[in-house]
């Protein structure tokens, strides 16, 4: 809702009292999640531009080039409020949302990676929470007929009130076929296709920027319900409409709905528009002007075209058995009107509709970085690693979705990042996700080490880092310490676009993910979600399993001399010792990786080498023996430096060795592969015992 | 018509006497005759069966503009009908809005007091027995008629229902309760049956709640027709009344067939016996598909949906269905 | 050449992933919509995917469809991969019916099925064990008796039909099944996502060829 402040300008700004429709307009478009006006004034700290960028910051995705004329889209968004509310459709509309921003910019999707956060799964409410949200995930892009590529997967006590649902998609486009989301030309048509529009989501927006309460329950009304069949057919219906060149401009409808779709691309056109509400298909009866122009229904989207396609792209919208309507016109003037059976529901200036808000006062209050030095815990680690639902295999969800639809899947999700082929031939790897529990040990460096490690899973396909989206999920930033920590994750995030020339082309921003229940305040961890996509421009991807022949495992990069925010520190304590972000080890390392043809390769994650290992050898089914000359618990169970395992066969590692210590990559022999089906550290384990160690946690989590 | 048969093909009842006259179609003479309390009083009122008949038309009219399909098919003259030959169920079904009568004496209900909502009873159609009260599993136990056709029979008397009380609200009138009757075709199609009119409901002036109907009669409150017809003028003075089209919502639940594995059941049961809910045998997973017919007008719709019933919304390999109407 | 016709219902999404497995045949394969006419197509591919969303039961919308009764009368050699065979058995042209998974969840993962003697186009293939990946959430074969014209089931890597390599509880370890006159095969695994080196297996290739073989006449 809007605040005194706002209530205050939006009077002396019209003259005059704003109509209910006006209020419903600006209360959406001037929230957090459509505004950000607590967060966009930190944007110009990222890497915005590249010579592959095609479309940045500030529509449904950004568009990445990816050579011989083709594109790929990528976006990602948040869905938490509603995930936290009902968390089957909340997590579905939360993918399909994603998938149409992405198709709207003319992008054929081609991949949904999420990241989720809950509570441990020790209660039946976390057990519910988990199962909905990944079946809601499950059954939505699996019949929209989207590959799951991965994402990540994380538990702490501090998302038990407030899970996070976050999705990414990837798209792939003609670069001469894109489209974007803007209203250029006065006297095009608005024509509205889709769903019929139903009360659903009503002050959707304004929900997902105010803290939950005890009474979430009852918000139920604010929920969207998706419908995946329709998602389809609009997908379908938008790429035909895109092959035949109908549009001048396309947006879905999300956040605030026709209000906001309409209004941010007249902005962008400096046009204006006029909408005759009564045209809008309505599912529901009764339904009043401002709520027909704030709903947030799923399945639409809002087309922006000469008068001269209509027809031809009714033709197409029909063929879908998709609804339809013509709404109003693109004017000059740069007004938003709109009317409803003879009532002007609203007439206000654009401009102030989408930046007329005034920027609201953030402090940043200090923060304490705690080291936590305990005394180191002795237990078998390994089994304890393997065994920790951080660490636990997390193939029981990743096989609920499809990850082989459209027939592309070269490498599907439970490794390090997931590959697809390009229509070029080439290959695209990504990777989405963060550590939070490392970022809230410290923002700002545990922002950057959490986003190097998702460009580390890029790279370890062989793939160059090409741009990131990003999704920054905090607490409540009126709150001094809580916004200190966002600004913090932001920088982090933006110090690895810069150092590492990752450019960022689309963000979005969870903010007020706190709230004070039973009389205790619980606030996230902070959580600055990266999805980064990298080409593999020449030969094959970088095999993310073992191959069963005679070679060795070679460290390449170093070990971390800290242990603060890993799972070892986290699990078994010991010093912490100060974080630190190595930029050019992570960049030689990178450019040694890029196009290499190793027969296989990681990078060292959460948990260190022995439980990167181990996880390496269950997932191959290759048995692997451990003999490091390091014995340090920062050398076997450290993580958070420039560090990859590559797969050497023995007739070549001799020279290999060589050849890295000629270019100054730190490289030594960790492993060997063995015939046997048993992993060897210290003492031995089988496989198949690990394994069910591994995947047990996440099985037990969704057994309700 | 339960009423005693006189000739082969002709059956006299109480008011009204029917001739068969082929497969599809009778003749129904209203007569002057009226009776009550199972005819233990009886009379004839001279010009009763025509203005009986100009109302029962009527109102049959005004029901299949609903969408309620009747047994009417042409008024022959101003004391016959063609309809269609049915066989009528045996039982009368009675729908009420305010308690009277046989309710009020059985249940010592005030006579007027208003019901929370409009209530269907069946009676059994057995002169000896004196037309008792019969509950609906009993009607189904009988084998009188089966369930989903006894459901169905509720629906339309409360569709029946909804349109009277808007229809004779705007006469100013109240429709405390009245009898229907209903018949089956040889398809085993329903159909409204038998007459609607004053001597089978109670009407009362909606100000100073006077009777309107037959109770005239019955209590010898003054002169029967001249009740009956400021009913009739009553709705003339309505002038043109287009009812509005009368919904059905059928409730169709599917069932997994017992044979047949459930896991969607094996699960629920786990997660039962998992949240601490003992003594459970067995849990099984089936949906309900509830459905709004726009335009139940032509009684084959039904078929129709026992076809898609069949065909599309189950797999009766692994499931089965049963029909509800509301 | 021979024109292979990928139909698609509303909601079918398989069907340009098969389209581009079948092209790599170097035979003539084409989208063809539900309510378009299947004439001119020597081979029918009911793609997989989720035809009407699978409201009601998987398949069943589109089983009742009327190109069902064209393709059953057209005497087309037929596969349904995944919602294809749902759809089959929908159509009452394959026996049986495919419930749920046993896990009430979605499974995707690669599986092994291993060819059965049979009376249909893929009885040449016999005795092979393919390595194939499934998708789906209603694979759990069902049917009153064990039926007689089994293709495929469920395997280990070396061709054991044994409880442990069935992935959704299906009767028998049953992956796929023909029609009475062997004309027709519906499976649950996707032979078209195991056609390229990319992909990571290509044993789909040889369901395609006995089925393309058949095609040719």
């Amino acid at each position: 809702m809007a605040t005194a402040e706002e209530e205050q300008v939006i009077l002396k700004e019209l003259g005059r009292k704003p109509t209910p429709g006006e209020m419903a307009m600006i209360d959406a478009l001037w929230s957090e999640h459509c505004s950000y006006k607590s967060s966009k004034r930190w944007f110009n700290l990222f890497l915005t531009e590249s010579e592959r960028v095609k479309l940045g910051i500030g529509e449904g995705a950004g568009l990445l080039d990816v050579g011989d004329g083709y594109v790929v889209g990528i976006g990602l968004e948040s869905h938490n409020h509603p995930s936290a509310v009902d968390p089957f459709n909340g997590a579905a509309t939360g993918v399909g949302g994603i998938i149409r921003d992405i198709v709207s910019q003319g992008c054929r999707p081609v991949a949904v990676l999420d990241c989720l956060r809950f509570g441990f799964p020790d209660s039946p409410r976390q057990k519910l929470l988990l199962d909905q949200v990944v079946l809601g995930i499950s059954s939505y892009g699996n019949c929209v007929g989207v590959p799951n590529l991965g994402g990540d997967l994380e538990f702490a006590e501090e998302f038990a009130s407030n899970p996070l649902v976050n999705a990414m998609c990837v798209g792939v486009a003609k670069q001469d076929k894109i489209i974007r989301s803007v209203a250029n030309e006065p006297g095009d048509l608005l024509l509205l296709f889709g769903s019929s529009t139903g009360r659903d989501g009503i002050g959707g927006v304004t929900f997902a920027s105010e803290e939950l309460d005890d009474t979430q329950q009852e918000s139920r009304g604010s929920v969207q319900i998706g419908d995946p069949l329709t998602e389809k057919l609009l997908i379908d219906a938008v790429l035909e409409l895109r092959d035949s060149d109908l549009l001048h401009g396309l947006q879905d409808l999300g956040g605030g709905g026709l209000a906001c779709a309409a209004a941010e691309m007249a902005e962008k056109g400096g046009t204006g528009v006029r909408l005759e509400l009564i045209k809008v298909p309505l599912r529901e009866e009764g339904m009043q002007g401002w709520e027909i122009l704030v709903s947030e229904s799923q399945e639409r989207m809002l087309a922006v075209l000469p008068e001269d396609n209509l027809q031809e792209a009714l033709r197409i919208i029909e063929s879908k058995e998709l609804a339809w309507a013509v709404v109003g016109r693109v004017t000059e003037g740069r007004k938003f009107q709109a009317e409803y059976r003879g009532e002007v529901v609203a007439d206000i200036p654009i401009d102030f509709t989408i930046n007329g808000f005034p920027e609201p006062v953030r402090e940043q209050g200090e923060l304490r970085i705690e080291t936590d030095d305990r005394p180191v815990v002795e237990t078998d680690y390994l089994v304890a690693m393997l065994s920790d639902i951080n660490i636990a295999s997390k193939r029981p969800v990743f096989q609920q979705y499809d990850q082989h639809v459209q027939g592309n899947t070269v490498i599907p999700p439970g490794g390090d990042a997931g590959v697809i082929v390009l229509p070029n031939g080439k290959y695209l790897a990504m990777a989405a996700g963060t550590n939070s529990y490392l970022v809230s040990r410290n923002p700002l460096l545990g922002s950057a080490l959490a986003t190097l490690q998702i460009v580390r899973s890029v790279v370890c396909r062989g793939a160059l880092p090409i741009g990131m989206v990003d999704s920054l999920n905090a607490g409540n930033p009126e709150k001094k310490d809580s916004y200190r920590q966002f600004v913090d994750a932001i920088r982090g995030v933006a110090e690895v676009s810069h150092k590492l020339e990752v450019p960022v082309v689309g963000g979005n921003v969870s903010l007020y993910n706190e709230a004070d229940l039973d009389g205790e305040r619980r606030r996230i961890l902070p959580s600055p979600f990266v999805g980064i996509v990298g080409v593999v421009e020449e030969g094959e991807p970088i095999p993310d399993i073992l191959h069963p022949d005679e070679s060795a495992i070679v460290q390449i990069g170093v070990a971390p001399d800290f242990m603060a925010g890993s799972q070892f520190h986290r699990m078994f304590g010991g010093t912490g010792g100060e974080m630190r972000v190595q930029f050019e080890l992570e960049q030689k390392l990178l450019k040694e990786l890029i196009g290499s043809n190793y027969l296989a390769a990681t990078d060292v994650g959460r948990g260190g080498l022995v439980t990167t290992l181990a996880k390496w050898a269950i997932r191959s089914d290759v048995g692997l023996r451990v003999k490091t000359e390091d014995t340090s618990i920062e050398f076997l169970w450290g993580e958070n430096s420039p560090r990859y395992l590559i797969q050497v066969p023995i007739n070549i590692l001799e020279t290999t060795l060589e050849r890295l210590k000629e270019t100054n990559i730190p490289a030594e022999v960790v492993a060997e592969v063995t015939e046997d089906r048993i992993f060897t550290f210290g003492k031995e384990y089988l496989l198949n015992q690990l394994r069910e160690i591994w995947e047990n946690p996440v099985n037990r989590a969704l057994e309700i | 018509m339960n009423d005693s048969p006189s000739t082969k093909n002709t059956y006299e009842g109480k008011a009204k006497t029917v001739e068969v006259l082929s497969d599809e179609k009778v003749r129904i003479i209203f007569t002057d005759r009226i009776s009550a309390g199972d005819g233990a009083k009886l009379d004839t009122i001279p010009g009763k069966g025509k203005m009986n008949l100009t109302l029962s038309n009527r109102l049959m009219e005004v029901l299949e503009e609903a969408g309620i399909p009747t047994h009417l098919l042409e008024r022959e003259s101003e004391t016959t009908i063609i309809a269609r030959n049915l066989r009528i169920l045996p039982v009368e079904v009675v729908v009420r809005n305010i308690a009277a009568g046989s309710f009020s004496r059985r249940y010592g209900v005030k006579e007027g007091e208003e019901l929370a909502q409009p209530f269907v009873e069946f009676f059994v159609k057995d002169d000896k027995l004196h037309d008792p009260l019969i509950d609906r599993d009993v009607v189904v136990q009988m084998g009188l008629v089966p369930r989903d056709k006894l459901e169905l029979v509720q629906a339309r008397a409360l569709q029946v229902n909804r349109v009277f009380t808007d229809y004779f609200s705007r006469g100013g009138m109240v429709l405390v309760d009245f009898k229907l009757e209903f018949g089956e075709d040889k398809e085993g199609h329903i159909w409204l049956a038998d007459e609607i009119s004053a001597d089978s409901m109670r009407v009362w002036d909606a100000q100073t709640m006077e009777k309107l109907d037959k109770d005239r009669f019955r209590k010898d409150l003054g002169d029967v027709l001249a009740g009956y017809k400021v009913i009739m003028d009553r709705l003339d003075g309505i002038g043109g009344y287009s009812p509005e089209k009368q919904r059905m919502e059928v409730v169709v639940t599917i069932e997994p067939k017992h044979s047949v594995t459930n896991p969607g059941g094996e699960v629920t049961k786990r997660t039962l016996l998992n949240s601490g809910m003992g003594g459970i045998k067995d849990v099984r997973l089936g949906k309900t598909v509830n459905i709004t017919v726009e335009d139940s007008s032509d009684p084959k719709w039904l078929d129709k949906l026992n076809q898609i019933c069949k065909e599309i919304l189950t797999n009766p390999m692994v499931e089965t269905y049963t029909l509800g109407f509301r | 050449m021979s024109t292979i016709g990928v139909i698609r219902f509303p909601g079918t999404n398989n069907e340009w992933e098969t389209v581009r497995a079948l092209q790599s045949f170097g035979v003539e394969a084409k989208v063809v919509e539900h309510n378009q006419q299947i004439d001119d197509l020597d081979g029918i591919w009911l793609a997989g995917g989720f035809s009407y969303g699978d409201v009601l039961r998987a398949g069943a919308i589109a089983g009742a469809s009327r190109i069902m009764k064209d393709i059953s009368r057209s005497g087309r050699p037929v596969l349904g991969a995944c919602n294809g065979f749902q759809i089959l058995t929908e159509a009452d042209l394959i026996e049986g019916a495919l419930l749920p998974n046993t896990t009430t969840r979605f499974v995707c993962k690669w599986i092994y099925m291993t060819i059965t003697e049979n009376d249909s186009y893929l009885n040449e293939l016999q005795g092979s064990t393919l390595r194939i990946p499934i998708a789906h959430f209603e694979g759990n074969f069902w049917s009153e008796s064990t039926p007689e014209n089994i293709v495929a089931k469920y395997s280990t890597r070396d061709g054991d039909a044994a409880p442990r390599a069935n992935p959704n509880g299906s009767m028998d370890n049953i992956a796929g099944l023909s029609s009475n006159d062997g004309r027709m095969v519906g499976m649950m695994p996707h032979p078209e996502r195991s056609c390229f080196k990319h992909q990571g297996s290509t044993d789909g290739r040889k369901i395609i060829q006995a089925f393309l073989k058949e095609v040719h006449g």
